[in-house]
Order: C-alpha cells, then structure tokens, then sequence
C-alpha cells in the first residue's frame, strides 16, 4: 500500500453528488424526453383473482394517436430473475389487484390515457388467497400450475402443485430433543401484512431497439447488469446486444432490484419498430403494479433452560409473495439461514417459505429477510423473557453470538465478527435501560411510557459468485476517475468510493471522480447496487484498481527516475523514492505517459484494473440449509422508548438508539444518515406502512394519502452508535451498514408499545386503533 | 364565459409565459413537459409528497383605494390548476438556482452541509418549502421552519438531518426585516432569492400585456360558471379535485374560482363574518376577522393539512367535496355557518348542515355554486376541534369533531347556553350532533354532563368499517373526541374525565 499524504477515511467528505441534487439539477430517469418517444400506460386489474373473460381494445385502438394497444395474448414470454414466473401483462388470469392487463402506446400521454379509459375487460372473479396458510391449506386454488415449467435457478427450491414458490430448510442439532430437554418452552405467531417501499421516485423505464438490433435501456434500477441478464433470459438477446444504464435513483430499497419496467418497455417497443418507448408509473402503479415487499406468517416455538441459556428454535416463517415470486423467493431463503437472529441457539429446525397468494407481489426491500425474521423472533424473546421472569436485555446479553459460535446453516461466526455484547450495552446505556417507568400503566394515569429493546444481524443474501469491479484512470489535471458498476441510490457510495480510493492514493477526495452513470456497456461488471454490499465489495475492487495503477505508475516512474520500482511508492501525487522521498516525480507527469526533456515518450495512459468476488460462499444443502451463505455479519442492538395515550392509543416514540459495529466508519455523516433513514423507516414499517384488504384482496391504501410514510414531527431523537472491530476482509475493516439500523426496529417498537399498553403486540402495523383495542383488553 | 383572449400569460422563473394550453390541468405538467423544467418532481399527484411543490407570487387586492399588494407562497403544482397561474409568478427550483452564481443558494447550502439530502428525489421541494419560508417573513423559529416543509415527505433521512438545515437558517435568517419589499431585497442581496421576486413585486417584470395588472388585480376576470351554461368543471384550490382527477381531460366550460376576488374576501356583516369560497385555509386561520369572530380557531390550523395544501385548499372546496370527513367542513358545522348558494336563479341561503343530501351529494341546483359562508358572532362562544387520523400529523382523519358551546356565567359552574357538535368520518355526510347538541342545553359544564354527551354522541351515529378504521373504533373514538372537547374546555375537568375514562 501507498503511504498515504492525505487522509480520506473516518471523514465525513461532503457528497460528491449533493450540490446536483439541492439544486434540482440530478436528472432522473423521467427528466430525460427526446423528442419522438413513444408514451406507454399499463391498465391495471381492479380484481385480485380473476379469469380474463374479454377485453375489448377497439375504441382505445381508434383513438388519434395511438400506435397500439395490447395484452397479455401479444407476448408470450415469462420474465423473473431467480424463477421465471411472470408474464409482461396478464395472461387469461389475474393474480394480483393492480396487475397489468393491457398496455397502450400512443404519441403522448394524453392520448394514451383517453384510449386506456376506453378499454373494456371482463372478469370473472375466482377466490383470493389472502394469506399463505390459507394458500397452503387443502384444496387452495394452485394460482401457478405451470410452476414445473418454470425456469428457475439452482438456488431456489419450488413446489410445483402448491402454491409453495421456494422452501429453505435449516436443521442443526436435534431440535426435538433439545425441546424436550428444556425447562421452558414458548410458543409464538406472528404476522404482518406486505406494503410498499414507496421510494420518493415512481419507477420509471425507456426502451429502445437500434436497426441492428441492439436494444437500449434507461431505467431507474438498482441493478443496470440484471436486468440485462433478466432481458437477456426472458427474451433470448444476447447479453452483448443489450445497453442498460442507470442514472441517479430517487431511492430504491430493494424494490428497484428485481421485476420492474423494462420487459414490458422493451416489448412495447419491439411492437412499434424499435422506437423509443416511455414507461413510467405514477404512485398508485407503483405501489401495486411493480413489487412491493412481504408479509409474513411465522410460528416460533423456544425452549430454554431457567438461566435464560436457549436451547433450542423451531421456526416457521410464511412469506407472502403475492401473485409473482420475484426477490421474494431469495428473501425467504436469507430469513432461513438467519432465522435465529444473532443468538448463539444449538439446535434449530427451521422452514422458510416463499408463499403465492393474491397479494400484491414481492421483492426485495430494505433488511432482505432479516427484518421479518427479526420482528418474529425478537417477539419470541420478549416473551420468553416474559416467561423466564427475565429481562430482556439480560436475556439477549445472555445468549448473543460471539466469534466461533455457528449460524443456523453451521458457518462459523469468524474472529473479526463484530462485538454484539457491547452494542446491546451501548444502546441500554443510551436509552436509560432500567430507568425510569418500565411499563405497566400506572392505574388512572392518562399516558404511560416504557423501553423495548432488540438486537439484529445481517449477512447479504447474494449469490456465492457475486462480483465487482472498478476501473481505475487517470486524467492530465492529476485527478483520477474510478468507474464501477455501483448505482447511486441516495446511499453515499459514491462518496465513499471516492475516499477510499483517495485514502490509497493518498490525495484529496475531491481529486477522485466516480461515474454517477452505471452503463452496461462501459462500466465494469457489478452483481447489483443492493444487500449493503457497495462500499464493502466495489470498495474492495477499487482497492485492486489502485494497487494495479501504482505498479503500472511505478514501472514507468523507474526508467526516468533509474532505479527499482520496489523502490518506488506513490502518494500524494506524487510517485517518489521510499528511502528519499524528495526524489519523484508527479503523478500527472506519468499517468498519461512520461516524456523525456527531449520529447520522447513511454508508457501510455495507465489503467488499473479491479475486481473482487465474494470469498468462500457456498450454496446452502437443501436438506439441512448447511453452508456459508453470507460475506458477513453486521450485528448491532437498537432500542426505542415511546409514550402512550392509553385513552385514544395515540402514541410518541420518544428516543431511538441504534449501535451497531459496522467494522470502520469510512464517512461518519453519511453512515449515520443511512443508519437514521433505515431506523426512521423501520418506525414507519411497524407503525403504519401495510397494505389494507378488502374482502375481495383489492388494496384499500394504494396511494399516499392512505398509505402512511412517516413525516416530521414524527421523528424521535436518534441516537447513533458505532463499533468497529475491523472486518478482515473490508475495505480498510468496513462492513456493510445501509440497511441494517431498520432490522431491529419492529422488535425493540412492537416490544415498547407492548410494555405501554400492557398487552402482548405480534402483529404489525401497530396503529393508535391496535394499542387502543389492546389496552383495554388489558384493563378488562 | 373564458377571457376573450384565452391565452394564459404567467412569469415563469424571469421569463415571459404565453400559452394556449388548457387552463384546467394541474400545472405540474406543464412545468415538466411544456417548460421542460425537471427539477419539479412527481411523487404522488395528490399534494402528499410535496415533491412537486413550486412558489407561486401573486398580486393581491387590498382594501378600497390600496394599492395591490404581492405574496409568494409555496405549493404543490400537482394541485394547482394552469389557469391560476395568470398573471402570476411561477418560481421552480430552476428559478431559485439563479439567484446565486454558484447555483447554490444559502438553502440549498444548508441541506448540503446538513446532509439534508440523499436520493435528492424530494431535495428541489424542501428547497422550495424552506425559501417560502424565509420569503413569509418573521417571526422565525424553528417550530415555524418545520412547519413550513411538513409538507414534504422524505424516504432517506428520517428527517433529523432536513430539521438541522431548518434550524440554521432560522439562525441565519431571523433578522430580516418585516416588510415586504425590504425582505425581498435582503434576501436578494444574500442570494437566497432570484432578482425575478423583487422584480415582480415591484412591477417591474410582469408577463407579457398585463401592464393592468398593476392596478387591478386579475382574480375577477376569471372564468365563471355562464348562467345557464350547465353544468361547469369546477375547480376552487384543486387540493380534492386534482386527487379524483390527476391527470382531468380537457372539458370544457371550465370555472377556476380560487383566483376570484369575489369569492375569496372575508368580510364583516353586522352580527357575524362572511367567507368566500374560495378563501384559501390558510387565509382563513389568520384572518384577524375568523379569529376575533371564533376565540382560539387559529390553533387547529395545523391539524388539517400541511402548509402546502393549505396554501391551496378553499374553505368552499372543502364542502363541495362532500367527504364525510371534512376537517373544515366539521369546524364550520359547529360554527352554525350558512352557506351562500349562488347560481343562473339567484341567490339562496342554507343552512350548511341541510347541504349534504348523501354520501358525495350536496343539494346544489344545476349551475350553482357555494359563494361563502356566514357564521355569526356569539359572545361567550368557546371553540375546539379535535381529530383521530392514522399518522398522528397531517392525516386525513378517520374520525373528526368540532364543538362550540355558547356559556352563560351564574353562581359556581357555568351553564350552557348552546352548544353545537359537529362529527365527521361516522356517517356518509359529515354531521351535526343535533341530540348531543340538545342534550347540552342548559346543564352545567361539568364531568357527569360531558360523560352524557359522550354517550350520546356514540348512540347517535352509526359508522363503517374502511382503511381508515374500523366501525367500532370510530365509533368509541367520537365518544372519546366529545371527552376531549371538554377538557379542552374546561380543563378542571380533566382529572376526573380521565378517571371516568379509564375506568
């Protein structure tokens, strides 16, 4: 490594993309309209479950302007990253409300909005599955009995003649014998509803095809590479015949990974010569067309000994997938091999289901698994703890992973595993654990206030072979460019590529330029911009980049300056004698080529080359989950204190705490504002973000209006903590940290407002209506 | 009846705005795709997200014989129809950029240094709110600052790091000057606002042909409902109708009232106060007139709706939307307010409780709109509101109550007089308690009197079951809300309602 002039990490460098952004400058995917697009809008299912009976296009097609109005009898393609499931548009059945059952492309928006109220469908409604046990139960209709046609990676485990999409199986130790081993024994449910990401920007596509056949997309993704290979797959291109780019996203959260726009532009535009086709949602599209995130249903029963020492997990978790499998399958996977959360639990039998119902479907969202998983199992604890006449910070000190222990699929937690006893300590100091009124409303008294705690980890559910890689260049100023395959979401990555690289390279951070751009065709390959894997995996790959351009530095740096490039290091711009460093010469003068005072030259532009792929991943045993699923754990602890009006439930959350040992902070403003938005988020998961059905599964929330984001004034105090005991193989120790102060959020909430109200709270959203219905069942 | 010359003249940003384009779409297109100005975003379409919000200047009527006076506010340009932008000032995100050289404003500055922005999705439309907030003037605080972008959702931060922007420029900022002009030209001068404000507000840059506009104010001009014309698209504030109808097609006659002096003034009568239609609630809040006429309204204000919308919202619009759950519908319930009904026959008065015939049905003749309200004066009147809504700010409220209670003073507890509860979100139209009401009549303000209201008022309604809550829960809420009411009022009471209650 360089020795270093300038320090760039553990600075809060502003970020590189902020002053675009304050001034409304950063153009988005739906800020750029060339002239001659075509306008594309999707006609969405008023019915949950339906059989298509009829639809009558002819008045929408003799509309002025219109250039072609379709269905799902136009494209026979099925699309889906891990299992191809999907079609573009219905296809004689509707699975979900808000699914698409035509499609109208015309000159202008306008145009095509008349010609899409002029579309006539008739269905007949079949039965909604509403939920995944009753999707699971005998005689649910099959709403797939295609499944054993589908295509499907390796990974994902469906049940064809079900309604069951994907199964991960966990069984370590014995699990019955430990059961019966233990003093005591808890048995929980546990369940929420699917909702929505509601990132700030509606999802938002271009397509187009060029007359040799090269198509060109534009979308708002967190994944420009895979929805290459989703459009490579699901319609036969070629992978080298395909251009994805991705400008800045307005926020993502998982749901801008997976299924969204870009088949069903880039079919429109098949249907109309390869001219250039606009998709884009508005709110309500986006909420129930494109994919939201999860419910669940879980069971966990626990068994430990009267020290509080667990013994034993046995875990059902349900997911609701909704009408399509999407992410949904993989996240059912991750919430398998974490299912314990971060306890040290010898013998656990766990079933992790992805489930088809007439929801909505699923994707990812922010916490990928974990935070479903967490919200039951955090609930678990609060009543074992209960039942234990423990506390329930004591409880989980008592049983936290530490190095060594194994994870549920028998990976080894490594020695540079995070501390997780100190961030359960933090946050308990911070939030004044044992302070103050513990819970049970004082008789007469209008309000009430009490504490719930959590603890969470993460590991990211990506593919063992998950790759980045970075470019690395120079320019004549002396500044350099870094180029990867990183999108930015809002998240900072950009910003803190930068400063990695510049810590290397021992220059200002601002010397360092990362493409805001992600192209498929000129950016290096990268898995997906998702599972906090950005700085950790890209910001390895920069660090080869770096390395690779000095040595190229140092060879030509040796010849004018005669002597061994061992001898040379380069820093501060400079590439200079270890032993002597006023001997060098400038970076500048080499990186595009040295000329000699006679004007010859050597080398030639330098260009270091990065790459990184996950280390030692392994797929998971189908049988046992047995394996090494994650890069790493991200452990941490967060904990809440509300204040509850028990006459209207009406409720506060006071102060919130996070601690999480994040291995090194490599820009402490933008780490804390991720781990702020995710805590934020997780308020909003657990207070109000779910979708609301009627009987006939329609949602009766997909808007804005009734469909809850938290807003100002809402906000608690937020207390933000780091540990860090470096990762081995981070970047300069760092773990990834972007999603995970959401997981622990329901948890430590659900387990405060429980202690308010009095009463045990396993469902979520816990609204005023829930805590007013609850305490006074409480009271009688 | 439209302008002879239909064309649509508006200053956006510093340049001159001519156009045909329909004057009933939402504003918010024709800024993206007409004047290709991006940096306005779409979020949501019903004035929720706040991404959209613009600053719009206009020139206002005073008194007889004062001279028109300016006023920038900041608003959701998805519910701001086109046509209400005549003659007035659109000033986006764009227009802020020029007012520094750097592109970045003091404002723009603070959300930077604050980490106040991540996606940057919703970053133009809090730049917006927090500049509207400094162009209102003082007195600043940093309550006042959250105030003014409550209006605009953010997905990344959790809001910490926006509310630490806001505080600065409240600390920044909280000398300037309370005049007008003077403002105007401080925050120019600290580059907070484009050249283009000052300009406008002196006349001195108007769109194109509206040199009268320096005299006389554009808002009566706008179109009307023709008499006899039939039924007419109308749009007051737009805050409900742009939700209903995003993206409306063009219809034709058009009636856009929010720009319409007649039917926005808010004028004293000899025992009460008339209010215009279209007086937008934000107006209505802090009219030294609602207020001296209604003790203690003006604190109810943030309860409704975010500045945003209120910036846009009508007292009128509220009630012709005929949602069942009304904020200010409620409030003028309790008020006893009549509505002034006007159409192609003439003027009729009605009481506003006879208005609403059924589930979104108001009992208007063809051609007719709501003019104004009169609410009378009532010495001795004490007023309160109170809602239950999902999120506990700006929400649509599941279940809402207002309640004025007229007191007669005599020897130990005042007695009531008159008492009138309003309810909304528990039957189809918004209601008048009328039993509760009754009830109240000449007992004493005390617990065992608030405890029969109480139950009264949950006999009297019989709600259903929606997203919003559930039939129960409204149901036990309104009883709760009646409780409220008077502890509100009558503070002493409060010890021993919450023992009643919890009981």
């Amino acid at each position: 490594m360089p020795r270093n002039e300038a320090r760039a990490i553990g600075l809060s460098a502003p970020r590189s993309d902020g002053p675009d952004k304050v001034r409304g400058r950063t153009r988005f995917t739906d800020d750029e309209r060339r002239p001659g697009l075509l306008h594309a809008l999707v006609l969405p299912s008023s019915q949950a479950h339906a059989r298509i009976i009829s639809i009558d296009t002819d008045g929408a097609r003799a509309q002025g302007g219109v250039r072609g109005v379709f269905t799902g009898a136009d494209f026979s393609e099925l699309i889906g990253l891990y299992l191809g499931d999907k079609p573009p548009l219905a296809r004689g059945l509707v699975r979900h409300h808000g699914e698409g059952v035509a499609a109208v492309l015309a000159d202008d928006e306008d145009a095509a909005r008349r010609a899409l109220g002029l579309i006539r469908v008739e269905y007949e409604p079949l039965p909604v599955l509403q939920d995944p046990r009753s999707a699971m139960a005998p005689g649910a209709p099959i709403l797939h009995p295609a499944m054993a046609s589908y295509r499907h990676i390796p990974a994902i485990l469906p049940e064809p003649g079900s309604n069951v999409a994907h199964r991960s199986r966990i069984r370590k130790g014995d699990c019955d014998a430990a059961m019966a081993a233990s003093e005591l024994r808890i048995r929980g449910e546990y369940s929420f509803p699917p909702g929505d990401h509601c990132a700030m920007e509606p999802r938002s596509a271009q397509a187009e095809i060029l007359g040799d056949g090269r198509v060109l997309i534009r979308s708002s993704t967190q994944s420009p590479f895979g929805v290459r290979t989703l459009m490579s797959q699901g319609f036969g291109i070629p992978h080298g015949m395909i251009e994805v780019s991705a400008p800045a996203v307005g926020g993502g959260f998982g749901g801008k990974a997976g299924i969204q726009l870009e088949p069903l532009a880039y079919l429109l535009s098949r249907s109309a010569g390869g001219r250039r086709v606009r998709l884009s949602n508005d709110r309500e599209a986006d909420m129930l067309g494109s994919p939201g995130r999860p419910g669940i249903q879980a069971r966990v029963e626990l068994g430990a000994r009267t020290d509080g020492v667990i013994l034993a997990a046995d875990i059902e978790f349900l997911f609701d997938s909704g009408g399509y499998a999407d992410y949904a399958v993989n996240v059912a996977r991750a919430a398998g091999y974490a299912c314990t959360g971060p306890y040290r639990i010898p013998n656990v039998r766990a079933d992790s289901l992805c489930v088809y119902t007439n929801h909505p479907f699923a994707t990812a969202f922010r916490g990928f698994g974990h935070i479903e998983m967490s919200f039951c199992i955090e609930r678990a604890m609060d009543a074992l703890a209960e039942g234990l006449g423990m506390d329930p910070m004591r409880l989980r000190l008592i049983n936290a992973v530490r190095p060594g222990d194994t994870t549920p699929s028998l990976s080894v937690l490594e020695p540079c595993t995070g501390d997780l006893p100190a961030c359960i300590e933090t946050v308990a100091r911070r939030i004044g654990w044992g302070e103050g009124p513990g819970g049970r409303p004082e008789p007469g008294a209008p309000t009430t206030r009490a504490k719930g705690i959590s603890c969470f980890w993460k590991a990211p559910a990506i593919p063992s072979f998950t790759d980045a890689g970075a470019i690395l260049s120079f320019n004549e100023d002396g500044s350099v460019k870094l180029s990867t395959g990183i999108v930015e979401l809002g998240q900072g990555a950009l910003t803190g590529l930068g400063q990695i690289v510049a810590e290397a390279l021992g220059i200002e951070t601002a010397l360092v330029h990362v493409n805001r751009e992600v192209s498929t065709d000129r950016s290096p390959h990268d898995w997906t911009t998702a599972a906090s894997r950005s700085l950790f995996m890209a910001g390895r790959a920069a660090l080869a980049a770096v390395a690779d351009a000095s040595s190229q530095l140092k060879a030509i740096a040796s010849r004018p300056l005669r002597c061994p490039e061992e001898d040379l290091e380069v820093g501060g711009g400079r590439v200079y004698l270890r032993d002597d460093p006023e001997i060098g010469l400038e970076v500048r003068a080499l990186a595009l080529g040295y000329s000699y005072p006679d004007g010859s030259s050597i080398g030639g532009p330098v260009i270091g080359r990065g790459h990184y792929i996950a280390r030692g991943l392994t797929n998971l045993d189908p049988e046992t989950g047995r394996g090494r699923p994650g890069l790493e754990w991200t452990l941490g602890a967060e904990a809440v204190e509300v204040e509850l009006e028990l006459a209207t439930g009406r409720f506060r959350v006071l102060r919130s705490a996070c601690c999480m040992d994040v291995g090194k902070v490599i820009n402490p403003a933008l780490a804390r504002g991720q781990v702020v938005g995710a805590m934020a988020m997780g308020i909003g998961f657990t207070t109000g973000e779910a979708f609301i059905f009627d009987q006939r599964g329609r949602v009766a929330n997909g808007s804005l209006r009734d469909y809850k984001i938290m807003r100002y004034g809402q906000q608690p105090e937020y207390i933000v903590d780091f540990l860090e005991s470096p990762q081995g193989d981070g970047p300069y120790g760092a773990r990834g940290l972007g999603e995970q102060g959401i997981i622990g959020m329901p948890g430590a909430l659900a387990s405060a407002l429980s202690r308010a109200a009095g009463a045990r709270l396993d469902s979520l959203p816990i609204t005023a209506e829930t805590l007013w219905l609850a305490s006074r069942e409480a009271r009688q | 009846m439209t302008k002879k010359d239909s064309k649509l003249r508006f200053l956006a940003n510093s340049l001159p705005v001519e156009t045909e384009a329909w004057r009933g779409s939402p504003a918010l297109d024709f800024i993206r795709r007409d004047l290709a100005l991006t940096g306005t975003k779409e979020g949501c379409r019903e004035g929720d997200c706040g991404a959209c919000a613009v600053l719009v200047g206009e020139r206002l009527a005073s008194g007889p014989g004062q001279a028109p006076w300016v006023r920038y506010r900041a608003m959701p340009s998805c519910l701001l129809a086109l046509g209400d932008l005549e003659e007035a000032h659109l000033l986006t995100i764009e227009g802020l950029r020029e007012a520094a050289a750097s592109g970045i404003t003091p404002v723009m500055r603070a959300m930077l240094d604050e980490n106040g922005s991540q996606c940057g999705f919703c970053s133009p439309g809090i730049v917006v709110s927090l500049t509207a907030f400094l162009l209102e003037g003082p007195p600043y605080s940093i309550e006042s600052a959250i105030v003014a972008v409550e209006g605009n959702l953010c997905r990344c931060t959790g809001y910490g790091a926006i509310k630490r922007a806001a505080a600065r420029l409240v600390a920044e900022f909280s000398s300037l000057p309370t005049d007008f002009l003077a403002r105007v030209a401080e925050l120019e001068k600290a580059a907070v606002i484009p050249a283009s404000v000052g300009a406008f507000a002196r006349g001195e840059l108007l769109p194109a042909n509206v040199a009268a506009a320096q005299t006389q104010p554009p808002g009566s001009q706008t179109a009307q409902p023709a008499p006899g014309a039939g039924p007419a698209l109308v749009i007051a504030g737009g805050s409900d109708f742009f939700v209903r109808n995003p993206k409306p097609d063009r219809r034709e006659p058009l009636a856009l009232l929010a720009r319409d002096e007649d039917l926005r003034g808010i004028v004293e009568f000899p025992g009460g106060i008339e209010v215009g239609a279209a007086v937008a609630w934000r107006d209505f809040f802090s009219s030294p007139l609602v207020r001296s006429c209604v003790s203690g309204i003006g604190a109810f204000e943030g309860a409704l709706a975010s500045i945003l919308v209120r910036n846009r919202a009508t007292v009128g619009g509220n009630v012709a939307n005929a949602s069942p759950v009304g904020d200010l519908t409620s409030i003028l319930l309790a008020l006893a307010a009549v509505a002034r009904l006007r159409g192609p026959h003439g003027e009729r008065e009605l009481p506003l409780e006879r208005l609403f015939l059924g589930y979104k049905k108001l009992d208007l003749l063809p051609g007719e709109i709501i003019a104004s309200f009169l609410i009378g004066r009532a010495p001795g009147r004490v007023f309160n509101f109170e809602k239950i809504a999902k999120r506990a700010n700006l929400d649509i409220a599941a279940v809402n109550s207002a309640a004025c209670i007229e007191l007669e003073a005599q020897p130990g507890r005042p007695r009531i007089a008159r008492a009138r509860i309003s309810a909304g979100g528990v039957a189809a139209v918004p209601l008048l308690l009328e039993k509760t009401s009754r009830l109240l009549v000449g007992r004493e303000a005390e617990a065992s009197t608030a405890l029969a209201a109480m139950r009264q008022a949950m006999a009297e309604v019989s709600p259903i079951d929606d997203a919003r809550g559930s039939a129960e829960y409204r149901k036990k809420i309104l009883g709760r809300l009646v409780l409220a009411h008077f502890i509100a009022l009558f503070p002493e009471l409060e010890a021993e309602l919450a023992r009643e209650v919890l009981a």
